[in-house]
């Protein structure tokens, strides 16, 4: 439609004119007409109901009996022209009368007297028939066709005409405004134009394209505005509230140029403790706490005179002198001429975090100055920190040309990583290197991927471990030598012990083997001198002689024991007299065996000497060289029953254990046929005081003293005695003696 | 009845001492020279005392006392145990086995004699 008819207003304008014209003109013809018909119409209803009352009085009259009269008049009626159809009813509904015959019958049950103008064509009358009550009814329909056909005649004539009109007037519409339309047109593509940009899409559906550009300019124009004037509205409130929250947080003070407070919020009279009396054109002198310095406050002055924002951290102080600190920022408000007309000052109390950050500033000095190992670690990057101390001894390193690394344990990595995964501390991972010790902990941060690492120097405590550790071990090896020592000198002592028991005990049994050897010629010698002093006359002579020659003799083996023990006396005590002197040890010998012919001659053990030379010369003391043979002729006496002893002297083939050398060995032997000593008893019987067996011992008598005192004697002269035996064949001891050198005495007496 | 008398001892001298004691009570006497003839001796003629030398060869005067003591035929001989020892231990065994008496040597003849008698009177 639009395409075919433009929505142009200089189209449709003309259009719609043109139009109304028309349609005025139409209803003016249709409305002369009409008013032709209705009269015409109003004329044929007042024939129909005449006709129709008529035929209802004659009806009426003829009491609808007489059909053929009836019938007789409607023919008669009838021959009008403009009716076409006449029916009479009876009360029940019986159609008496049907003109044409060809009418159709109708219902009559509930009708009404009516007239029904059917505009086209007819006007259809129902007509009750009525004596003393309705008796029938009638039905007349009267043709109307000739009133329609006027109307006709009339459309007929009038649409041509109008049809002109219009044409003509919409042509002069048209003419007549294209000019103003023009305009308004390039107006509303101006206004549009300006808010092109915005991309407003405004869909009035107006009908003239000038129109509904114009009312979407408008519209965006005004939808602009409102905007506009909600963002106004909403900026003041939003200023408003800011001023108020701003208010509600922030200290507000406002100053003029001299610095005099002209205007304090509440909360800058809550955190000084001054009335907004006492601060008004005050100065903010007032609050100053003397922390900062003059430099600082002109460097303030300095800025916001310059019309720049202000901005720092101040000290203030209370009226009841005490302290808080505010972040301020300091704002000149300046006109357009780039005067200052105040100062805006904001500020917050920042007390608390002040203390925070003295506290969080120690805090971090900590791993700063901290003069062990700190450092930060994650998976991905490593080593993320390491405090000073750890940087230190890292460039240490580098410079001993090491790796800085090996300050941390090997396995660094798989602990960070470790830490990380299971969130658990670790800690005494031990480090050497370049003469300090570290012992590392590590710790992972919860919810962050990073591990600490603490490094403790340990150096001095692990040298102080190994001091103690390595005295420790000293003291243990002590203590072990101690043992040794203590075991050694236990076992020295035992020994000791040992050799002081059995000298104790060997002493006892001397003891005691001297009180019985002494008392047993004690007893002889006072027994007799007893008896012969008690009966010395009834005592025969011969008997007397016999009694006093035992008292002799056990007094002889007195004195012998007596002197034997002064002798061992003499010699423990170093204070025998040895009476040195050149002696021919043949003759020494040869004068103590013959001492004991009769002793082994009364016992019938043989006696002999045996040696080849005559003159053995030795520097000896001749008493102490007898005693030592007549000990062992003794000896052999003793411990011999039947067989027979032989000494022997030899000065070649000496059998010695020690080679004494020094001028060669003179060696003194005396073997017996006697009951031998165990080979394991051979040395034990040079000892003092010792004796194999008490028992046999006292069987043979003597004070077991001999051989010992010859041991002294001859060890005296460097000399040596030891023996050879075989238990039950026989004994043989030997004494070696080293010859004098008389070489060295001749040198001795020419040097 | 005269009583009888076993001498046990080894030094001739003191035997002889002995054996001069008993003639001068009266006793009947016989002398034995070692532990073992002694204990053979006293056996045979179980005297009424036995004077025993406590050091003796083959057999000391300790056991032969306690083998004496130990039998009842000889049990009741008097022993008179008789040393030269100065040590308790030899007294201790030869009370232990069983000797009457114990006379340290150096003995003086005529307080033994006295002694002897007096024990002859109690036996009797």
């Amino acid at each position: 439609m639009q395409k075919i008819f433009p929505d142009t207003l200089g189209f449709r304008l003309p259009l719609m004119v043109s139009l109304v014209l028309a349609s005025l003109i139409a209803i003016y013809g249709y409305h002369g007409t009409n008013e032709e018909t209705d009269r015409a119409l109003t004329r044929a209803k007042n024939q129909a109901q005449t006709l129709a009352d008529n035929i209802a009085t004659a009806s009426q009259l003829l009491m609808l009996d007489d059909i053929s009269k009836l019938k007789e008049f409607i023919a008669s009626n009838t021959a009008h022209p403009d009716i076409s159809e006449i029916q009479i009813y009876n009360v029940k509904g019986k159609l008496l009368v049907n003109s044409p015959s060809t009418a159709i019958k109708q219902d009559i049950t509930g009708k009404s007297r009516s007239v029904i103008v059917n505009k086209k064509n007819n006007i259809v009358i129902w007509e009750p028939v009525k004596r003393k009550g309705l008796i029938g009814w009638i039905k007349l329909d009267y043709n109307i066709g000739k009133l329609t056909g006027v109307n006709d005649a009339f459309w007929k004539l009038d649409v041509f005409d109008s049809f002109i009109i219009i044409f003509v007037v919409a042509l002069a519409c048209m003419v007549a405004l294209r000019k103003p339309l023009n305009a308004i047109q390039t107006i509303t593509e101006f206004i549009s134009s300006m808010d092109k940009h915005k991309g407003m899409k405004v869909s009035l559906d107006f009908k003239y394209a000038e129109l509904r550009e114009l009312s979407n300019a408008l519209k965006q124009m005004s939808e602009r505005l409102y905007t506009q004037d909600k963002t106004i509205k909403s900026t003041m409130f939003e200023l408003e509230m800011q001023t108020y929250a701003l208010d509600q947080h922030c200290i507000v003070t406002i100053s003029n140029i001299d610095g005099e407070i002209v205007y304090s919020n509440d909360k800058f009279c809550d955190i000084s403790g001054y009335t907004q009396e006492e601060l008004m054109d005050n100065d903010h002198k007032l609050v100053n706490s003397g922390y900062h310095s003059k430099e600082f406050f002109k460097d303030m002055w300095e800025t916001i005179r310059k019309g720049r924002v202000w901005r720092g951290e101040i000290r203030n102080r209370r009226k009841n002198g005490s302290f808080y600190w505010v972040d301020t920022t300091i704002v000149p408000v300046v006109d357009k001429a780039g005067n200052i007309l105040r100062y805006v000052s904001i500020r917050t109390d920042i007390s608390n975090r002040k203390t925070y950050e003295d506290q969080l500033s120690r805090l971090a000095e900590f791993p700063e100055k901290s003069p062990n190992l700190i450092v930060s670690a994650d998976i991905e990057r490593g080593l993320i920190y390491t405090n000073p101390a750890m940087k230190r001894y890292m460039n240490e390193l580098t410079n001993m040309g090491e790796f800085p690394d090996r300050l941390l344990p090997e396995n660094f990595k798989e602990i960070v990583s470790e830490c990380i995964n299971d969130k658990k501390v670790r800690s005494n991972y031990e480090v050497t290197i370049a003469g300090h010790s570290w012992s590392w902990s590590f710790s992972p941060l919860a919810e962050q991927d990073i591990v600490h690492g603490f490094g403790t120097d340990i150096t001095d405590r692990q040298n102080f471990e190994r001091e103690l550790r390595k005295k420790n071990d000293d003291l243990e090896i002590l203590r072990d030598n101690l043992e040794v020592n203590v075991k050694e000198r236990t076992f020295e002592l035992e020994k000791v012990n040992n050799d002081l028991i059995r000298a104790d005990r060997a002493k006892y049994e001397f003891l005691a083997t001297v009180s019985h050897e002494l008392r047993t010629p004690l007893t002889s010698i006072k027994s007799f001198s007893e008896i012969l002093k008690d009966d010395l006359e009834t005592i025969e002579l011969e008997t007397q002689r016999k009694y006093l020659s035992i008292i002799d003799k056990e007094s002889d083996r007195l004195e012998r024991l007596i002197s034997d023990i002064l002798d061992l006396q003499k010699m423990d005590e170093s204070e025998a007299i040895w009476r040195d002197k050149d002696i021919n040890a043949i003759d020494e010998v040869q004068s103590a065996v013959e001492s004991f012919y009769g002793a082994y001659k009364d016992k019938g053990v043989g006696l002999r000497t045996q040696w080849d030379v005559n003159e053995v010369i030795i520097k000896i003391d001749p008493d102490k060289f007898k005693q030592v043979i007549i000990n062992l002729l003794s000896n052999a006496l003793k411990f011999t029953n039947e067989g027979e002893v032989v000494v022997g002297v030899n000065v070649e083939n000496v059998v010695d254990i020690v080679d004494r050398g020094d001028g060669g060995n003179i060696q003194v032997w005396v073997k017996d046929t006697g009951i031998g000593i165990q080979q394991d008893s051979t040395n034990k019987i040079f000892e003092r005081f010792i004796q194999l067996d008490s028992t046999s011992t006292r069987k043979y008598g003597g004070s077991g003293l001999g051989l010992s005192i010859s041991k002294d004697i001859i060890e005296h002269y460097n000399g040596s005695i030891f023996v050879k035996s075989e238990p039950g064949r026989g004994t043989t001891f030997f004494v070696n003696l080293p010859q004098h050198d008389y070489e060295a005495d001749k040198r001795r007496e020419a040097g | 009845m005269t009583p009888t008398l076993l001498i046990g001892e080894d030094e001739p001298h003191l035997e002889e001492i002995l054996c001069y004691v008993a003639k001068k009570l009266g006793l009947k006497y016989s002398v034995a020279r070692d532990g073992e003839a002694v204990l053979e001796k006293a056996r045979e003629l179980v005297p009424d005392l036995l004077l025993l030398d406590l050091y003796m060869p083959k057999m000391n005067g300790i056991d032969v006392c306690r083998a004496l003591k130990s039998d009842p035929e000889t049990s009741n001989i008097y022993i008179i145990m008789v040393t030269a020892s100065a040590k308790k231990v030899d007294e201790d065994d030869a009370r232990l086995a069983g000797t009457n008496e114990f006379i340290t040597k150096p003995f003086s003849p005529t307080q033994l004699q006295k002694r002897l008698n007096e024990i002859i009177s109690e036996i009797k």
